[in-house]
């Protein structure tokens, strides 16, 4: 029994302040944690496995194992809706990265296409691509495409070595 | 006369947006990899929104470490408060370089970590359940998070709000508030 006025009341709320002050140390510990955007979430469980993800403005572009292939998806985030892109995914590539700009208009693209790996930038509008070379002549390996769309930052295997090129885009 | 010139512009269209190589395209350094001998490997570059800051890993005492420069002159910045999370992976900026997120390791563990540049405020992510953190992207105005990783041997990826943690690095010219998607110039 304890004495001096601490009743079992008094006890209750010192172990609950005390389990506040464990928890609240535990979180400090470990780390904020971060709130998952739901209905997004159930739309990304839905593509199936998925990798490489480029967050810019609305816009989600991801690499998503589909229909027994590896494909680029662009979503917009606020809707959850994937958005066409006519001409981008051949079913003879694989795409390795992905990069998007924050108007969801360019994308970087990095694929293994007939033996060759290669770059490419992607104009939604135009539903077209265009082929990007090496130079010097290099092997790009990861594409990250600039918020505002006017650069690209490569990693390239050349001679051995893991390099950085940095290409503007008019 | 009429066909002939349609064709010639048909075929100059398809020239230019369908596999016409790198015509019009300029091509800058890195800039100095700092510390990093010059054949030294780096690997993972990530620019702010408008190309003021780059970010990339080198290898630094045997371990993958974020080098952070100024854009184009290559002035490295240093980055104390994360050597303890070395080794670094998956590097991503906010628009104006205010925000840094990336995948640390601490304990044997891997951490998703956002450093806030502008008060030196380290935060790190505790994920739900048991996810693995492999690749992220921070999205330019830092209000959500994309987080690639497998959980339960399966891979996905997942986006997480950050609007009640940080507060928004926004492009320039644009007003502190605004919902709307940031305008590009």
């Amino acid at each position: 029994m304890i004495k001096g006025g601490w009743g079992k009341k008094g006890l209750q709320l010192g172990l609950l302040a005390g389990g506040m002050g464990a928890l609240a140390s535990l979180t400090s510990c470990f780390g904020t944690v971060p709130k998952p955007v739901f209905p997004l979430d159930r739309r990304l469980e839905e593509l199936g496995p998925s990798r490489a993800p480029s967050l810019a403005g609305p816009w989600l572009a991801l690499i998503s194992h589909r229909d027994g292939r590896d494909q680029v998806v662009l979503l917009n985030v606020d809707d959850q809706r994937p958005v066409p892109l006519p001409g981008l995914n051949r079913p003879d590539a694989q795409p390795l990265s992905v990069g998007v700009d924050a108007k969801g208009e360019r994308l970087g693209l990095v694929r293994q296409l007939e033996g060759r790996t290669e770059l490419l930038l992607y104009r939604r509008r135009m539903m077209g691509s265009q082929l990007i070379a090496m130079n010097p002549p290099g092997v790009p390996r990861r594409v990250m495409l600039r918020a505002d769309g006017r650069e690209l930052a490569v990693e390239v295997s050349r001679n051995g070595n893991w390099q950085v090129d940095l290409i503007e885009i008019p | 006369m009429r066909v002939w010139v349609g064709a010639l512009v048909l075929l100059a269209i398809n020239l230019s947006v369908v596999g016409c190589g790198d015509l019009g395209l300029t091509r800058r350094r890195a800039g100095p990899a700092g510390l990093a001998p010059g054949g030294a490997d780096r690997e993972q570059p990530a620019l702010s929104g408008q190309g003021e800051w780059l970010v990339s890993l080198v290898e630094r005492q045997g371990r993958q470490t974020l080098m952070m420069q100024a854009q184009p002159s290559g002035a490295e910045v240093p980055l104390p408060s994360l050597r303890r999370f070395e080794p670094h992976d998956s590097p991503s900026l906010s628009w104006n370089g205010r925000y840094l997120a990336l995948v640390g390791q601490q304990g044997g563990k891997r951490r998703v970590l956002i450093l806030d540049r502008a008060s030196g405020r380290l935060l790190p992510l505790q994920l739900p359940g048991d996810l693995q953190p492999e690749q992220l992207s921070l999205a330019p105005d830092g209000r959500r998070l994309a987080l690639a990783g497998i959980t339960r041997g399966r891979r996905l990826v997942q986006v997480f709000d950050l609007a009640n943690l940080i507060e928004p690095d926004l492009p320039r010219g644009l007003a502190i508030g605004s919902m709307a998607s940031p305008t590009v110039p």
